[in-house]
């Protein structure tokens, strides 16, 4: 996922980013055109409701517009965004004193689940019982600590590689391995009743 | 492998990111152990129900979210000004085009010397003063806005445009969705523009703002914003495709900031030419800091490039008002920066000002009486061509002529883009019309054209497939102002090349033209007897020719036909100019004996319209027919109805108390017109002022001796009109030749030079 660094329809990241450092207001737009959807999805589950989602993602790409002479293309853009992403929303949780919630009380929140919901994703064969089921695995996703719940979602939602999360955490993939498996292992005991049914 | 370490092993495993070799151990492992093998089902399906959840996309709008809170953030980090900077900071100038800023001004002093007053007798801190934000916040703010605006222009279906307020009419130029602001909005935003103290705004502009009620500004495909924080700008930005209506846009909405940028241009030369990456407001806005006095002309001396020199060259003659001592700087500035020196003197701007000098150095005895400043003029000398740009008031447009004599009362333009775009205005029409660009034959050129200048160059709007030419309306002639019904068996005339009456050179008629296209604008028509002397003063600022003859000669300058042909202005024979019947009671008309001859093309009793140049000509007014084209002394020149432009003359139309604004169309058409020339009035807003509809290009007429247009573009004042006169060389040289050889008429037209002959010398 990472390695999609260039998009196939448009100019490659490194020509974006020289444009922008070079005063191109346009190819900033690009950028957060070509990256907005796969940030968001992982901001999304990283702080577990839409509309600090929708604070965090503004505030990534503020600072990556504000440091982007600073991108020296060690990493991909991606994973440079990503890194930023994920420093700004687990920032924002302390910040917050993050509570857990469930996914699904955006609407009580006035967020706009609907909004945020993929168009092209195939309708569940029972709305209600997807949606029950998707609660309570974002509960369970957010009861988790920080670094837990970032390497899950980076590799279970955002399927990349240990390399690449890596990269992202600036963690050796050895930790990457064994934060991942103890995540899992606490989601497993969290999630067990939904396995059973 | 025991249990334990298969199990620390079983994530990894299901990731794939094992090795071969202990993937196999593991396989094998679990295949043989029960509760390993469990463990590693309850992981996959961990694994599948985060997977599963459903995927988030982006919030909508965020790339405009991201850019407006990109600038927040740079507003916020501007620093505060010290309590010692903060009335410079406060005191800038703002160039303004009409005195009503000026007035907002006072009334804005009172209001805030009072709330001042109150708020220090409450004991509460007076109003924050804010430096303009750093180089760098304008320059975020530019990239930012005009990534919106190009963002909006390329996704016409995107609420972008919409969210930037971008609306009424002119959401259009950015293909942006209408976001409408209300009459309230903009009431409200206009009251606290007009309060504004630190930044003054301009008038005749309208004024939106964007959703964060920055006060935003839209000229033609250009825009400027004034980025404000609690009624205090902090910067200014602008952008767009024409870097004129961009400095406008920035100063109707008191975007200083912007002009100071322009100063930090001078300083930083050509780098923030770069980064701005709007290279032609910057250099508009140093050209204005200029003129301001922000910036001197050795600062705008340093800023020249080998691509802007040609500007750089007419401000200088701007500023230094002397195309010699322009020329010396320019050989020098040629030669500062490595570059090959002039074949000959720079054709360049002249200010009106200093022909009005050499005039009066000229004519040290002639008296300049005083006349309160109501318009400006520029003479321009450009590549063997004279041009006159007249700007002024409507109302004051019939009296330009003695303004243009007592020049050295003359407000001096505080407006160089006007004049730019003004004379660009017409080289463009004059284009458009040599290549015989009419409706529905637009070319890609003048769409640039368009998308350059915006509405300013707009065609007519109503122009209907197979109508008119473009630019075939001429301005009003005299006789249609008189009597319309005359005028269908009028010859065409006012050939303004063939001028060769000693006592009257073609600038003479071409200011002649001017005035009686003013006083078909003036509802009360009143032209002064200093009209004469205006003429001999332009035409010896044209040609060079000693035009003293005219000035204070009144009865020589010509008048009235000749015998046997027509008075250039189309005036009956035996009728007297409606100017001088109202204006200049005392001023006969000149006999027509005395007027200038082969002005017309067409023998006597050909059933043709009076040329463009005619006054009160009324073939342009809603012609139906197709388009005629006639040829005069080898010339094509197209002249056709064009309906839905209304002459220059139904300007007045509104007030309804000029017999010309309100004359009947000539000929059998005037009657069955009637209804369509109401439709052709200028447009009036909603007070009903009778300031004619914003439009630049309208009214233009070509003759071999000159081009004329007349236009109210909206980057003028509501009430202000720009018009210009080419006098062509041809024309030109037939004047100077005429003038101390006193040729006949016929002889200097023999003699004439065709157009593009030798450029005539600097006349000073």
């Amino acid at each position: 996922v990472i390695s999609r660094s260039a998009s196939e329809d448009g100019p490659a990241d490194g020509e974006l980013i020289a444009r922008v450092v070079k005063g191109d207001g346009v190819a900033f737009g690009l950028i957060v055109e070509r990256y907005q959807d796969r940030l968001a999805n992982a901001v999304c589950r990283l702080v577990g409701s839409t509309e600090d989602a929708r604070d965090v993602l503004q505030d990534t790409f503020v600072k990556a517009y504000e440091n982007l002479d600073g991108f020296r293309g060690g990493s991909s853009l991606y994973t440079w965004l990503f890194r930023i992403a994920v420093n700004t929303s687990l920032s924002h949780r302390r910040k917050r004193k993050w509570m857990p919630v469930a996914a699904g009380t955006d609407a009580e929140e006035g967020g706009t689940a609907r909004e945020w919901a993929d168009p092209s994703a195939p309708d569940p064969a029972d709305p209600l019982e997807a949606a029950e089921t998707g609660a309570l695995v974002q509960e369970a996703l957010s009861a988790l600590d920080d670094e837990h719940r970032t390497v899950v979602v980076l590799r279970d939602i955002q399927h990349c590689d240990y390399q690449e999360i890596s990269e992202i955490l600036e963690i050796p993939t050895g930790t990457v391995k064994s934060r991942l498996h103890r995540a899992r292992l606490m989601l497993r005991e969290k999630l067990r009743p939904l396995f059973r049914a | 492998m025991v249990c334990e370490q298969v199990r620390n092993e079983l994530s990894a495993y299901l990731d794939g990111e094992l090795a071969p070799p202990e993937a196999a151990a593991v396989r094998d492992h679990v295949d043989a152990c029960p509760e390993c093998r469990e463990v590693l089902e309850e992981l996959r399906a961990t694994i599948d129900l985060v997977g599963g959840l459903p995927c988030c996309g982006a919030p909508k709008h965020l790339a405009a979210d991201v850019q407006r809170e990109i600038e927040r953030r740079m507003i916020l980090a501007a620093p505060a000004a010290p309590a010692d900077e903060a009335p410079q900071e406060r005191s800038l100038p703002i160039r303004r085009a009409s005195p009503w800023p000026r007035v907002l001004a006072v009334a804005a002093t009172l209001v805030l010397g009072l709330g001042i007053g109150l708020l220090s007798y409450l004991g509460t801190p007076g109003p924050r003063v804010r430096q303009p934000a750093p180089r760098a916040a304008r320059e975020t703010a530019y990239e930012t806005y005009d990534l919106a605006f190009r963002q909006a222009a390329a996704r016409p279906d995107d609420a972008a445009g919409k969210d930037l307020g971008v609306g009424r009419d002119k959401a259009t130029l950015y293909g942006a969705k209408a976001g409408a602001k209300d009459g309230e909005h903009e009431e409200v935003l206009n009251e606290r523009l007009a309060t504004r103290t630190d930044a003054p705004v301009r008038t005749g502009q309208p004024v939106l703002s964007d959703t964060n009620g920055n006060a935003l500004a839209l000229v033609g495909g250009s825009w400027g914003m004034a980025v404000e924080e609690e009624g205090v700008v902090l910067h200014g930005v602008a952008g767009g495709g024409a870097a004129g209506a961009a400095a406008d846009a920035a100063a109707t909405v008191g975007a200083v900031a912007l002009a100071e940028d322009a100063r930090g241009t001078l300083d930083l030369q050509g780098d923030r030419l770069d980064v701005l990456a709007a290279p032609e407001v910057a250099l508009q806005l140093a050209m204005v800091s200029v003129m301001d006095g922000r910036a001197g002309v050795e600062d705008l001396k340093r800023i020249a490039t080998p691509d802007n020199l040609d500007r750089v060259a007419n401000q200088l003659v701007i500023e230094t008002e002397s195309r010699d001592r322009a020329n010396q700087d320019l050989t020098r500035l040629l030669g500062a920066n490595g570059m090959a020196p002039l074949d000959g003197p720079v054709d360049a701007w002249t200010h009106g000002r200093a022909g009005a000098v050499e005039a009066k150095l000229k004519r040290p005895e002639e008296p300049h009486p005083s006349h309160a400043p109501a318009g400006f003029y520029y003479v321009a000398h450009h590549d063997g061509e004279d041009t006159y740009v007249v700007v002024t008031d409507r109302d004051n447009l019939s009296r330009f002529g003695s303004q243009l004599a007592a020049a050295e009362d003359l407000t001096v333009s505080e407006r160089s883009s006007d004049l730019l775009r003004g004379v660009r205005g017409l080289q463009l029409a004059r284009r458009a019309h040599e290549q015989g660009i009419v409706d529905g034959q637009e070319t890609a050129e003048w769409d640039q054209v368009r998308a350059d200048e915006g509405e300013d160059l707009a065609l007519a709007p109503s122009l209907e497939k197979g109508g008119a030419s473009v630019f075939g309306r001429g301005v009003s002639g005299e006789a249609g102002r008189k009597e319309g019904a005359k005028e269908e068996t009028r010859e065409p005339k006012a050939d303004l090349g063939k001028v060769a009456e000693p006592s009257a050179p073609a600038p003479a008629v071409a200011a002649r033209k001017v005035s009686e296209e003013a006083s078909n604008l003036d509802e009360k028509a009143a032209v002064t007897g200093d009209e004469h002397r205006v003429q001999g003063e332009v035409g010896q600022a044209v040609a060079g020719a000693p035009a003293q003859e005219a000035l204070g000669q009144p009865a020589q300058v010509p008048a009235a036909p000749p015998p046997g042909a027509e008075e250039p202005l189309s005036q009956a024979p035996g009728e007297m100019p409606a100017q001088h019947e109202v204006g200049s009671p005392g001023k006969p008309a000149a006999p027509p004996s005395e007027a200038p001859q082969a002005l017309g093309g067409s023998p006597p009793g050909q059933a043709e319209k009076p040329r463009a140049l005619g006054r009160g000509e009324a073939e342009p007014l809603d012609g139906e027919g197709g388009a005629t084209e006639r040829r005069e002394n080898g010339r094509a020149a197209k002249f056709a109805p064009q309906k839905g432009v209304g002459a220059p003359r139904a300007a007045g139309a509104g007030r309804g108390s000029t017999p010309a604004a309100g004359a009947p169309v000539a000929g059998p058409r005037a009657g069955g017109e009637a209804e369509g020339r109401t439709a052709d009035v200028p447009r009036a807003p909603a007070g009903g002022s009778g300031v004619p509809a914003r439009g630049w290009g309208r009214w233009y007429v070509e003759t071999d001796g000159a081009v004329a247009a007349l236009g109210f573009p909206r980057w003028l004042g509501e009430n202000q009109v720009i018009l210009v006169i080419r006098v062509l060389p041809a024309a030109k040289e037939a004047a100077t030749k005429a003038a101390p050889e006193a040729k006949p008429a016929e002889a200097e037209v023999k003699e004439a030079p065709a157009e593009g002959g030798p450029k005539p010398a600097p006349s000073h």
